[in-house]
């Protein structure tokens, strides 16, 4: 019987509207990267510039920068462009990683912007004050052309500038609370000879929260230095760990007759992963398209079960040597097993678009977690259409179902909103609420795999009431029950 | 016996439709199922090949039952149902495969064997047409290609010549006796009673959902009364009146059927000359399952 069940998935599996669906999926997966890009690079832009200008002479100035990703890595290839009026480009040069460029002040001097281009962003920036002020202070550092650039997340430190002796900034990227990842940023003039890079031993060191500006000088308190290193050149790029338990970078520069500290209050700073998991798990990610791909397996049902039983198509089949049970777990298979494998070509797609335009990914726990959810929940949802579908008059198939959709998929939050307000429980109770109610719905498993992705990176608020076993179990009910009240009905039909 | 009803009853809700219904189909014998329209004809046919459950009794087909041996009993078992009906989005020849899947053979295998059977019911020329575009008589005929995909050797036709142009009734006519000649059990229910008399060997009546009366075509032969029938050029009363007196006069238009005569044909030319009708020509009636079957029928009511 094998052979007849393999060979009814695959029919199943190769009839166009599945492939439809399957592709449906794949176009998902890479609108959601789309939506997570869209989102995602207004807060952590791809295209990013840590420089300064300094004079060189001769008519030139000379930019000492790295560009670098939303995760704080250097590009390798990039393009700096002088913008003039009418959005003429005055030049054009080519830069990778930590570059030394020498521009001619006039072409500096009539660009109104400096844009940065990468594979996959772009962005303006400026000198932070008139060309004209390189010749008297010799440098000025650059940045973000937009006001909201210039207070984009990540943009920490405090520039602290020992007078006539060292421009010293620096800037942290948190990539991960998590894993403490993260990325620092140094730019740096010797004011007393803006010809020569400077020369400073860095250190750095955590305090805990409540500390502004860190220890002074000879206070190092409970402070423990570490080495980063020497700093030799006008912009550096360090990757550092941070811990969850302080808040606070500290780092020191010492050399010469120069020292100094700056420091960084990261905790309030949204970690890069963070942001990145929070809107591909949130409400305008996956939680979107899980609203929405329902409505595939409530066809598949259609096409695979309600629409041949109504016409009475299925009954020249049960003329082969095939059992009631057979023809119902073919078909059912047929659709759970695009239920299956729809979420990880959705995911999968999600991922590698993402990989394509942000250079990055999820990782695979949380590509699990949410890839799970969504295959709990999709498989659920076609398991009780497709008992809908064998069960109830194959007229009213449609209505039903279409009917528990959007209580389901649509509708759900509001009536938690009602059980909430009813039982007298305060808005406040509707986080816990929604979570609880989540069992009770058979695309619940997807709204917990999010709520647990998210949770993860406290993109959400902690909720009592959502547990991964609770969301397992109650997925596994409704498509046990459902399953079996759906053949029990469709056996004892005439 | 290849075919064997066992006290099937069946339930529709809380309607009765099948009472105790057991006959058996024999190996190399055609036996024509007859009834009235809602008599249970279809619903046992149904019940036979397995796609209806029976409330209770069997229906075993080469010894295993439909409703507990069902995969099994499948194997032996074609079907053509009166009205078929498929997944329409399908090609012909696609579907056939797909339906052969059940029988373990495999694709190639199945799409040689179907281009040769449908070619073999007159669908050679619409292998690829979507089964959505066929006609009800062609849709009879892919069903009897897919009935013959395992070459069974137990056939239910359900009102198969409905539908059929005259060279489809030929055609089936034709695999019946050749089927009959393989040795084959075919079980045929038909409203057509000239074709059942043309081709069953025994005759099963159904009445109300109960088996009225088993027959071999030669007991239903002899079951059938004699009649004559005569073209009288002028029919009025008296002429009526005389024949009364001869048997049981019917008036069908300008002919007058004369169902069991108590004189000799000749007799009776005789006394209707006598009596000064002009009779323009006289002859027996074949004995007709119709008329058998109304008896039986009508006996019942």
């Amino acid at each position: 019987m094998l052979a007849p069940i393999l060979y009814d998935f695959k029919r199943a599996l190769l009839r166009p509207a599945t492939l439809l669906a399957l592709l449906l999926f794949v176009l998902g997966g890479a609108a959601l990267s789309y939506l997570v890009y869209g989102t995602f690079i207004n807060m952590y832009p791809q295209a990013n510039l840590y420089a300064v200008a300094v004079a060189s002479g001769n008519d030139t100035v000379a930019i000492h920068g790295i560009v670098y990703d939303a995760y704080g890595r250097p590009v390798d290839s990039a393009t700096l462009k002088l913008v003039g009026g009418g959005d003429t480009v005055l030049a054009e040069i080519r830069v990778g990683g930590i570059f030394h460029v020498e521009v001619p002040l006039g072409k500096l001097k009539e660009a109104s912007k400096i844009v940065v281009e990468t594979g996959s962003g772009r962005e303006e920036y400026r000198l932070l004050g008139p060309v004209s002020a390189i010749d008297k202070v010799g440098f000025m550092p650059l940045g973000a052309a937009g006001v909201s650039r210039s207070l984009a997340p990540g943009e920490g430190g405090v520039p602290e500038m020992e007078i006539a002796k060292l421009y010293f900034e620096a800037k942290m990227i948190l990539v991960s609370m998590k894993s403490g990842e993260s990325v620092l940023l140094i730019r740096a003039v010797n004011l007393t000879d803006p010809h020569s890079p400077p020369h400073v031993v860095l250190e750095y060191g955590f305090a805990e929260g409540g500390v502004v500006s860190g220890p002074r000088e000879g206070e190092t308190g409970s402070i423990h230095y570490r080495r980063l290193g020497v700093l030799d050149d006008y912009v550096a790029y360090y990757r550092i760990r941070v811990p969850g338990n302080a808040s606070v970078l500290v780092i020191r520069y010492s050399g010469g007759n120069v020292s100094g500290e700056v420091s960084i209050t990261y905790s309030f700073m949204i970690p890069v992963e963070a942001a990145y998991a929070g809107v591909v798990a949130g409400s305008t990610g996956i939680s979107l398209f899980a609203q929405f791909f329902p409505i595939i397996f409530l066809y598949l049902a259609n096409m695979l079960m309600a629409k041949p039983r109504g016409s009475g198509a299925l009954e020249f089949i049960l003329a082969r040597p095939v059992t009631r049970w057979d023809i119902y777990v073919t078909r059912y298979s047929a659709g759970a097993l695009i239920a299956v494998v729809a979420p990880l070509l959705f995911i999968a797609a999600m991922m590698a678009t993402n990989k394509l335009l942000l250079g990055v990914t999820m990782n695979m726990d949380d590509a699990l977690v949410l890839a799970l959810g969504l295959m709990g929940a999709m498989t659920a949802f076609y398991t009780l259409s497709y008992m809908l579908a064998a069960s109830i008059k194959p007229g009213r198939y449609l209505t039903v179902s279409i009917l528990l959709y959007v209580v389901f998929a649509l509708f759900w939050s509001a009536i938690a909103l009602i059980v909430v307000m009813v039982l007298g429980a305060g808005y406040s109770a509707l986080h816990d609420t929604t979570y609880a109610m989540a069992y009770f719905n058979p695309l619940g498993a997807s709204s917990i795999a999010s709520y647990l992705v998210q949770r993860d990176y406290g993109a959400v608020a902690e909720a009592s009431t959502a547990s991964p076993w609770l969301a397992t179990l109650s997925t596994l009910l409704w498509i046990t029950l459902c399953f079996t009240i759906g053949y029990f009905r469709f056996r004892s039909q005439d | 016996m290849a075919i064997e009803f066992r006290d099937v009853t069946k339930y529709f809700g809380k309607k009765r439709v099948l009472e105790n219904v057991s006959f058996t189909v024999e190996k190399g014998e055609v036996v024509g199922y007859v009834g009235l329209n809602g008599a249970g004809k279809t619903t046992t046919i149904r019940i036979g090949v397995g796609v209806l459950r029976p409330s209770s009794g069997d229906v075993l087909v080469e010894g295993y039952s439909v409703v507990r041996e069902k995969r099994r009993a499948s194997m032996h078992i074609g079907w053509v149902p009166e009205y078929p009906i498929f997944e329409q989005d399908f090609k012909a020849l696609d579907y056939f495969v797909y339906l052969a899947g059940y029988y373990g053979i495999s694709g190639g295998e199945a799409r040689r064997l179907g281009r040769r059977l449908l070619e073999e019911v007159g669908l050679g020329d619409a292998l690829d047409k979507k089964l959505a575009e066929y006609s009800q008589g062609m849709k009879k005929r892919f069903a009897l290609a897919v009935s013959m995909i395992n070459e069974p050797e137990n056939y239910f036709f359900d009102e198969v010549l409905n539908g059929l142009d005259p060279q489809g009734i030929a055609f089936f006519r034709d695999l019946v006796l050749r089927l009959k000649r393989k040795g084959c059990a075919i079980l045929f229910s038909s409203h057509i009673l000239s074709e059942v008399e043309n081709l069953a060997d025994r005759v099963v009546f159904i009445h109300r959902g109960r088996i009225v009366a088993v027959h071999t075509m030669d007991e239903i032969k002899g079951m059938a009364k004699p009649a004559l029938r005569i073209k009288v050029g002028r029919i009025d009363e008296g002429l009526m009146e005389t024949l009364k007196s001869l048997g049981e006069p019917e008036r069908k238009g300008r002919i007058i059927v004369l169902r069991n005569p108590s004189r000799s044909p000749d007799e009776i030319l005789r006394i209707l000359v006598e009596k000064g009708y002009p009779v323009e020509a006289m002859a027996p009636v074949e004995p007709s399952l119709e008329e058998v079957f109304f008896r039986i029928i009508g006996e019942r009511r």
